[in-house]
């Protein structure tokens, strides 16, 4: 059956003649068009400028922070001043030293999800992608089923039986997040499937290994970066809710937890205005800095996307 | 159901490149009712064979089986019933290093010039990845003389392309670069599928020009896969046509051309060469009708619903294959 | 007599980071009342910008920088909004390249079609039903598969239900962006005699849009052979395949019809197009040419009349 010819119109009045004589690196000239392509976008350079700021700030937490962020160091609840530039909260403590902490804490926990969830995800999502129906079928309802679960309830019995750690909060937010990301590597990998030059590639011998590493990961790349990404804001969204919840590690100072501890030392009544807003807005610029660069990602394995 | 006489045309030529017995290939139906397993019967009992250094051309419409013969030919599709027998051997039987064998025995051009290189790897990654695979080639060094052999003898300039993304060459461009990636591995059969039917016109022809040259040069043996009988009759040696899943007719091309038996082959040919007066036997085109299901094929002959010159017995049973001159053979009650 | 359609110097340019990309680089046709042009071209010639630049649905980063387009009384780059979309559809309709694409696959055939009429024109909805049903059945899709969804249709039945579409509204002229490039050979000739019982049934006009030489010979009057973003010639059609003037259109039309025997080897006009954003001096055509001069270099060669109603863009023609 005869494919639909379908490029878009800028393809089409863009005849493409014989491509650039030059001979480079090809490694090296890969990257510098991405880069390229990056500077471009402004999008995408101020989601870049974000988001290494923040993991700078986070990077550099304890020399960057004016103070323990546990410390007592005074009166409670001052407002912002040139000692305190966010204030104090109700204990005295210092809320700029628990900010910069607490970027630290937060995009540990994101990182670590998104790892964890994409490592997961993508060996599960191949190999559905790429076994008997069976044990696609056999997966697949194993993720419905985690999908369903109401993750809230088993938060907190997993926070009652195992106490309240970061790690325990890493753990149950990887188990929950990784379905999502395999069902979305294996309709991605199923459609690279069907692709002809898959189909060359069998035809040169490869395997079934080989085609899964060697062509399909290569393909479905882009996206999985993507969500990747995205990931690391919806892991610490949810670190930040779990802990406004109460089911946070008190013993960690992440963005969550000084929301926490601000709604629990009334902040909003005695003037603590600083300490309430600051880390949700820490959260909502993160968010905002990889959703601009998010959508950029696609350019780092797409080459097809590059030089427009 | 096979008829004998299928396979006695084909056990005749026994020294040939390529047998192939009573093949049938069915796949699993979307849709339909519950609990009702239906099929596709996309190949329905297809016997023949494929001479050393012969052009053989498969014609057919879409749904008449065409590109799925030619994908269990590769081994990329299994059969359900029938085998293929590549010099003399089973290739269902082949295992390892038989299977890697022929593996670089065999190999395909395939039909859409966008869909069919890997858009993550520049033209030499593409082209030395079967050498990679295959462990051939020594080195770096002279996998990139290879390939540097191969893009010129499909006609491009190296340096051009070498290096360059898909995305960056035009549809003529890539299908080149398809072919100099078949014949990496120095295959000695090649599989075309509609090798041109998505390029414009004008390049058709310089891209039928470079598999001839190839099969020269190389000594290869083709399966031209397409619908247009333009490309078969400007390329090959023999024409097959299918329908439905079944062959309709088959001859050497020039006796196809001089005459043809099957009434199917006559609404190809006319289409085709453009000629008045079978548009006088045919009638207003809209009266053809289309290709029928092949989850539930027409009884008897498969093409008779469509069939003006159809008599009582092609809604009863299938026709045999018969030889009604030498070397051609035609599935008709009533051929022309 | 007013012709359906007058394309004068039209420039339509894509403005990317590689620099300006002159897609169609100031051409002028006509498709009279109850004509057919065919517009004839490689891949990436210009021609379905142009047809998209009458419609005015060229997207940036392309832009109509000059020209007119001239439809049935009105000038169609000055439109506003509300005349615009009075003008598509109703006065001048498309078929775009690749039937699937023009059709949702949630919705059913003939509400498709029904939408497309209520949408333009102050019907009600039974009425807008009965034209479908009326446009399915003059296509040749019998009632009963009126209620199918696009999936369910072969890919002839598809392009034929796009025709029902792009005609419901009785158009003047209708567009057709390679209709049959995807279509098997004995498909392409019902939709091809079916465009042509159309066009005798509605008398339109219609600018028919191909790669492929060969169905414009029987169907069109009238042939403009573009190269580059520019016209190279334009004759009637018996004209530019008996008498074809222009260096590439022999090309082409050799490289149809194949002059060797078979077995031989098939004639190809040697080289590809041009990069668009390069600019290029003098004839765009030249570095392809078998008979290019000195002269070819320095100046591109303007379209004009050689004989009767067939014009040329090339020194070496016209300057004998």
């Amino acid at each position: 059956m005869k494919a639909n010819e379908v490029r878009d119109l800028g393809e089409e009045s863009l005849p493409i003649g014989a491509g650039e004589a030059v001979r480079e690196d090809r490694g090296s000239r890969a990257w510098r068009e991405i880069w390229s392509a990056i500077r471009h976008d402004k999008r995408a350079l101020a989601g870049l400028c974000i988001i290494v700021s923040f993991a700078t700030i986070g990077l550099i937490a304890p020399y960057a922070s004016p103070y323990d962020p546990f410390a007592l160091l005074g009166a409670p609840y001052q407002p912002p001043s040139w000692r305190h530039i966010l204030g104090t909260d109700n204990l005295g403590r210092d809320v700029l030293s628990q900010v910069i902490w607490g970027a630290r804490v937060s995009l540990f926990v994101g990182i670590v999800v998104a790892l964890v969830v994409t490592a997961i995800g993508v060996t599960v999502g191949l190999i559905a992608a790429t076994s008997h129906s069976l044990v696609d079928e056999v997966l697949m309802r194993f993720c419905d089923i985690l999908i369903i679960i109401p993750k809230l309830p088993l938060t907190i019995f997993v926070a009652a039986m195992l106490g309240r750690g970061i790690w325990n909060i890493i753990a149950v937010l990887a188990a929950f997040g990784w379905p999502a990301m395999a069902r979305m590597v294996r309709s991605e990998a199923l459609s690279v499937k069907q692709r002809p030059y898959v189909d060359a590639a069998r035809m040169a011998g490869a395997s079934q290994l080989q085609i899964t590493f060697l062509i399909i990961l290569p393909n479905i790349l882009p996206l999985v970066m993507a969500n990747a990404i995205l990931t690391i804001i919806s892991g610490i969204m949810s670190e930040a809710s779990l802990s406004f919840l109460g089911l946070g590690d008190p013993s960690q100072m992440s963005w969550g937890t000084i929301i926490y501890f601000a709604q629990m030392g009334g902040a909003i009544y005695n003037g603590g205005w600083a300490w309430v807003t600051a880390p949700g807005l820490c959260i909502a610029l993160m968010g905002l800095g990889t959703n601009f660069f998010g959508s950029t990602v696609n350019l780092i394995a797409n080459p097809r996307l590059r030089r427009r | 159901m096979t008829s004998d006489k299928d396979v006695e045309i084909v056990k005749q030529s026994s020294n040939q490149m390529f047998e192939i017995r009573n093949l049938k290939v069915y796949f699993p139906a979307q849709g339909g009712e519950l609990l009702r397993r239906r099929v596709v019967r996309a190949v329905d009992g297809v016997s023949f064979s494929i001479g050393h250094g012969e052009v053989l051309s498969l014609v057919g419409e879409s749904g008449s089986g065409k590109t799925t013969i030619g994908r269990v030919i590769a081994r990329l599709t299994p059969p359900a019933e029938g085998a293929i027998l590549f010099e003399g051997r089973d290739i269902a039987s082949f295992r390892g290093p038989e299977l890697k064998a022929y593996r670089r025995a065999v190999q395909m051009i395939f039909q859409d010039p966008y869909e069919s290189l890997n858009p993550r790897l520049t033209v030499f990654s593409t082209i030395t990845f079967p050498m990679r695979i295959q462990g051939i080639a020594r080195d770096e060094n002279e996998m990139r003389e290879r390939c540097i052999d191969l893009l010129t003898r499909v006609g491009l300039r190296h340096a051009d392309v070498i290096d360059n993304y898909p995305h960056e060459l035009s549809g003529g461009e890539r299908q080149r670069v398809s072919i100099a990636r078949a014949l990496a591995l120095r295959p000695r059969f090649i599989i075309a599928d509609e090798p041109v039917s998505m390029l414009d016109i004008s390049i058709r022809s310089s891209i039928l020009n470079v598999l001839t040259e190839l099969k020269e040069q190389y000594g290869l043996t083709y399966l031209l896969i397409t619908h247009d009988l333009r490309v078969a009759y400007y390329t090959s040696d023999r024409i097959m046509v299918a329908y439905l899943g079944k062959l309709m007719e088959t001859a050497s091309t020039e006796e196809f051309m001089r005459h043809q038996f099957h009434p199917y082959s006559r609404l190809l040919f006319s289409a085709f060469a453009d000629l008045s007066s079978t548009e006088q036997q045919w009638g207003k085109w809209g009266t053809t009708g289309e290709i029928a299901s092949a989850i539930d094929p027409p009884g008897g002959c498969r093409f008779h619903p469509r069939c003006p010159f159809r008599v009582d017995r092609c809604d009863k049973e299938p026709p045999p294959l018969s030889e009604l001159a030498v070397g051609h053979y035609v599935a008709c009650f009533n051929p022309q | 007599m007013n012709p359906a359609l007058r394309v004068t110097d039209l420039r339509v340019s894509f403005f990317t980071r590689r620099g300006e990309v002159k897609a169609v680089d100031g051409i002028s046709f006509e498709v009279g009342r109850g004509e057919v042009v065919g517009l004839a071209g490689e891949s990436g010639c210009g021609k379905s910008t142009t047809a998209y630049a009458i419609l005015r649905l060229v997207k940036p980063p392309g832009r109509i920088i000059g020209g007119s387009v001239y439809c049935d009384g009105a000038e169609v780059l000055d439109l506003d909004e509300r005349e615009l979309r009075s003008f598509r559809w109703k006065k001048v309709s498309m078929i775009f390249q690749g039937a699937m694409n023009s059709l949702n696959p949630v919705h059913r055939i003939r509400d498709q079609i029904a939408e497309a009429v209520t949408v333009h024109e102050h019907v009600s909805r039974q009425e807008a039903l009965a034209r479908a049903e009326e446009m399915l059945s003059l296509v040749g899709i019998s009632r009963s598969r009126t209620t199918d969804y696009p999936h369910q249709f072969s890919g002839g039945m598809r392009q034929r239900a796009v025709i029902a579409m792009a005609l419901a509204l009785s158009p003047t002229l209708l567009i057709a962006d390679e209709p049959t490039t995807a279509l098997d050979v004995v498909v392409e000739r019902q939709v091809l005699e079916l465009l042509k019982d159309m066009k005798r049934r509605f008398d339109l006009s219609v600018l028919f849009i191909t790669h492929d030489l060969s169905t414009l010979a029987e169907f069109s009057n009238r042939i403009a052979i573009m190269y580059a973003g520019k016209l190279a010639e334009t004759a009637g059609t018996k004209q530019l395949f008996s008498n074809p003037l222009h260096p590439y259109t022999s090309g082409l039309v050799r490289s149809l019809t194949g002059l060797t025997e078979r077995g031989g080897k098939l004639w190809s006009i040697p080289g590809s197009p041009p990069d668009l954003a390069a600019e290029i001096e003098g004839c765009k055509f030249r570095d392809r040419c078998p008979v290019a001069t000195e002269a070819c270099s320095k100046e591109a060669p303007e379209l004009l009349e050689v004989e009767q109603e067939h014009y040329v863009a090339c020194h070496s023609v016209t300057n004998g």
